[in-house]
This record gives structure tokens, sequence and C-alpha cells, in this order.
């Protein structure tokens, strides 16, 4: 078989438009339906762990130590690897807050011309699953820093985020299964039914002394194109979808963070899709043999 | 061109075929015909390969119907071409693309396509309608198409299972002609039929008589047991 008659072949969809439509819309809304359930699962794990997936670490420098170097080193640590948040305060900043906080005894508790608060940071940092010694590792690198003083973490959050971690990803991992076998059918299906129209078209094509292969590469192309395009067009969609709502969420009250989904998972989706889709063409070629 | 021997085929144990010896040879005309339910469908799906041998022996244009692999039948359709009184084209195709069917699949060169395509037309009246989808056709027409793309490819044999059914007595017989003519140039042809009256307007076409099974005392009792009266054909 040539690519002329390959291209015929997969052109042959574009002879029932109306076919071809339906074909691209249920595999582009059973893709869109998944990716948006996986768009509201990492909106939700991005708020959980926000709050309880993380460990905090609190930096304190030495008294009267160089802003400048400070600064860099701040710089720093804010670059290190699974920061997700990092507030920091110079002594003047820390002053402010803690008088705010103590209200009226402030001018009893502080004493007038001096400030004895040193420059601080505050490190929300993810905790990996897989590494029990991440928090002690990270004391250790903060502590060793030229001109800290001290370092601060809650052992008991260590526990609970590294343990959410581990339960997030038992539940993900059957989840996304889940997920892709629902997808797989319902395109599967979807592909097959929409391929069966042309029966009688490759009937035809087998009486006339096709080879089977020539009935079936034009199926599988068709059929991986549908899958491929309609993948595509669903997370277009999701693309314009999370982007008309990250800015409502981000607002307060919710103050939700909404990321487009995972490039990676995103690639495999299509894939997936494509697979499988070219797959059902395959079977639909095969159940049309008379 | 076709040598059956002893050919046997049933449906769910109701005997279709018994005992069925053919001969056709290269050029020959042939009508097979036999009352509903002698087989004379059922023969044509065996002879290309759209049914399986299932007793007795079958060689058809050289290949051994009873040895032929799935994965081989094409070469055994590219030597017998079929046409079917319910047409069996593409609707939305053109003329030209449903007669060009047999010579694409074969990835003949567009040169020598246009050529073969431009002859068989012009034989069948059909250059006018060349670009025409075969949905706005006649029913004459249409079975022209069909065997129009039969002969394209200079099959070996051609089998036509009741062409005439769906067509008025003139076009039958103009339908007739033309395949005759086919076979004066080589191809051998078994045309399945009722119509006694178009059997008699070819003298000279050899006759191929199926009995209906039920009625031979060996079978009545199978087919009685197997099948409620008046059923039809398969």
């Amino acid at each position: 078989m040539t690519s002329r008659e390959l291209l015929a072949g997969v052109l042959d969809l574009l002879r029932r438009p109306w076919h071809l439509a339906a074909a691209l819309a249920g595999v582009a809304v059973a893709v869109f339906l998944c990716g948006l359930l996986a768009l509201a699962a990492l909106a939700v794990d991005g708020a959980f762990s926000r709050g309880q997936g993380q460990i905090q670490f609190q930096v304190y420098w030495k008294a009267g130590a160089d802003a400048g170097l400070v600064a860099r080193q701040m710089d720093w640590m804010r670059a290190l690897p699974g920061v997700v948040e990092a507030r920091s305060f110079t002594p003047e900043q820390a002053l402010a807050v803690m008088r705010h906080s103590l209200g009226r005894q402030a001018d009893e508790a502080l004493p007038a011309g001096r400030n004895p608060l040193p420059h601080t940071l505050l490190l929300g940092l993810r905790m990996p699953v897989d590494d029990p010694a991440y928090a002690r590792d990270m004391y250790e690198r903060l502590a060793a820093v030229e001109g800290v003083a001290e370092v601060r973490y809650n052992p008991v959050a260590v526990d609970m985020a590294q343990a959410l971690g581990a339960a997030g990803r038992r539940v993900a991992l059957p989840l996304g299964a889940i997920v892709a076998l629902l997808v797989g059918l319902v395109v599967g299906n979807t592909v097959r039914l929409s391929m069966l129209r042309r029966r009688e078209e490759l009937e035809i094509l087998r009486l006339v002394g096709a080879t089977r292969w020539y009935v079936r590469l034009p199926m599988v192309c068709g059929a991986g194109l549908i899958g491929l395009c309609g993948a595509s067009l669903a997370f277009v969609g999701l693309k314009l979808v999370q982007a008309l709502l990250a800015d409502v969420l981000a607002a307060p009250p919710l103050w939700l963070p909404l990321p487009f989904l995972p490039t990676g998972l995103v690639a495999a989706t299509i894939v997936w899709t494509t697979l499988v889709a070219a797959l059902a063409g395959l079977f639909a070629a095969e159940e049309s043999h008379t | 061109m076709i040598h059956v021997r002893d050919l046997g085929y049933s449906f769910g144990g109701r005997p279709v075929l018994s005992a069925l010896d053919l001969s056709l040879d290269k050029g020959r005309f042939a009508f097979l015909t036999g009352p509903s339910g002698s087989g004379k469908t059922t023969l044509l799906r065996i002879l290309h390969g759209a049914l399986p041998v299932q007793a007795g022996r079958a060689v058809v244009a050289g290949h051994d119907l009873c040895a032929i692999k799935p994965e081989k039948l094409h070469l055994l359709r590219r030597d017998v071409s079929v046409v079917f009184q319910d047409f069996k084209i593409l609707p939305d195709r053109t003329v030209a693309e449903n007669v060009a069917l047999p010579l694409v699949v074969r990835g003949m060169a567009r040169a020598k396509l246009e050529r073969r395509l431009r002859s068989v037309l012009t034989a069948l009246r059909l250059s006018e309608a060349a670009d025409r989808p075969c949905a706005e056709l006649a029913g004459g027409e249409q079975q022209r198409v069909a065997i129009a793309r039969a002969v394209v490819a200079g099959p070996r044999l051609m089998l036509a299972d009741e062409p005439t059914g769906n067509l008025d007595w003139d076009l039958a017989l103009r339908l007739l002609d033309i395949l005759r003519q086919f076979s004066a140039h080589g191809t051998a042809i078994l045309m399945a039929t009722h119509n006694r009256e178009l059997v008699a307007a070819a003298p000279d076409a050899e006759v191929i008589e199926l009995p209906a099974l039920q009625s031979r005392p060996a079978d009545c009792d199978v087919a009685r047991a197997a099948a409620p009266d008046g059923e039809d054909e398969p």
C-alpha cells in the first residue's frame, strides 16, 4: 500500500463529516470530563497540601548580620527544591509585626531605641513522601549557613506531611488507572461504533481483492487521528476552562491556586487516547469481516 | 476455471448443497439455475471464498478453496469477481471511483488505471456518468457500474448472483449481452438466475441446474427436521 492510498483512506473520514464530528465530540467530551476531574483533584490537592502536606522551617540569623549577605542567603534558600512558600522579615518588619501583635503592651515589653529581633525567614517546603530523612537533612543544610543563629521546625508536622503524601500516592495510582480505563472504554467504543459505519465499504474493498492490511491500515490511521484530534480538542477546552477559573478561584475568600495539568500528563493522555482509538479502529476492521 | 467435486454445505445441520459436481472452462458462459432454496447463492459465496468448503473439493481459478488461508483470500478475489443483485456499490462515490476500486487496491499506476477505466466505462456506456455519484443513477445504470467494476481488472472468472433481478426485461437482455461479450474475451462467467426466459434467450450457454434438496428422498427427513416449510435459502 502506498502513502497515497493511505492518505486517501484517512481522507475517507471526511466523506461523512457528521459521523466524524460525532466521533470527535464523543472522544473530546470523554477526555474533557476526565481532564476536568484531574484538574479538580489537582486544585484540591494544592489547597490541601498548602495547609497540611508541607513543613515550615523558621530560620533566624544572628543579630547584626550583614543585610546584603542575608538577602543573598535568603534568595538561595528560596531556590531550594520543594519550596512552596517563603516569607522574609527584616528586623524592622519583625518588630512592626510584634508591636502589632502585642498592642498596648508593646511599649512595656519592647525596649525603646533597640531592636533585639534578627532577620527571619519562614520557609514552607513540600515533603517528599519517600524520604523520611528529608526534614532532618534540610534542617542541617539551613543551620549550616553562615550567620544563621537558629533553625526551628515541628517534627509532628513532618510525620503528618509524610503520611498525607503516602496516602495521596496510594489513592492517586488506582484512581489514575480507573480514569485511564474509563477514557479507554469510552473512546474505544465511540471510535469503534463510528468506524463500523464503514462496514459495507470495507466489505466491498475485500470483495474487489484488497489485502487485509489495505483495509486495516486506513481504519487504524483514521481512528488514531480521531483519537489524537479529539484529545487535543479536549485539552484546548480544558486550558480555556482553567484560564477562566484560575482568576476567580485565586481571589478571596477561596485563595485556591488552579494550575493547569502537568505537560507529561497531557502528553500521556493524548498518546493513550490515540493508541486506544487506533486499536478500536483495528477491532472495527476485524469485526466488519464477512 | 471451476472444478467442484462432491461439494456439500449445510447451515445449522440443514443441508443446502449435497454431493455437487460442477465444471466450467475458461471463456465459457453458464447459467446457474434452480428453485429458491436450491443453494445458488450459497454456491457462489463458496466459490469466492465468503463461505468455507465444508465437504468435497473446490478449485477455482487455480485456487484450492479447501486449503486457502484467510490472509490469501485477496488473491482469489483478484481472479474471481462478483456481481450482486443489490449491486454493492458505494452510493456516495462517483461512477469512476466505484469502477476503479479493484485497480486502486492493486496499486495500479495512475496512467494505466485511467486508460483501463476509460475503456471499460466506454464499453459499458458509462463515460458520461463517470463523475456522477452512484446514488443519482437509475437501477440499470447502477448494475452496469457493478459489472464494470467486476470486469475492469480482467478477472479469470465472474460470478453473478441474480444480476438482472432488479431490472426490467429490456435492461436484463442488454446486460446479458454485455456479460456474454466479456465471456467471449476469455472471462468465464457463472450467472445465477431463476429467470427461465433469460436462460432461453441464450440458447448456446451452458445451464447448470441445482436441484432442491428437499425433493431428494435421502435428504427429506433431515431437511424437514431442521427447517420449517417455506424457509428461504440462507
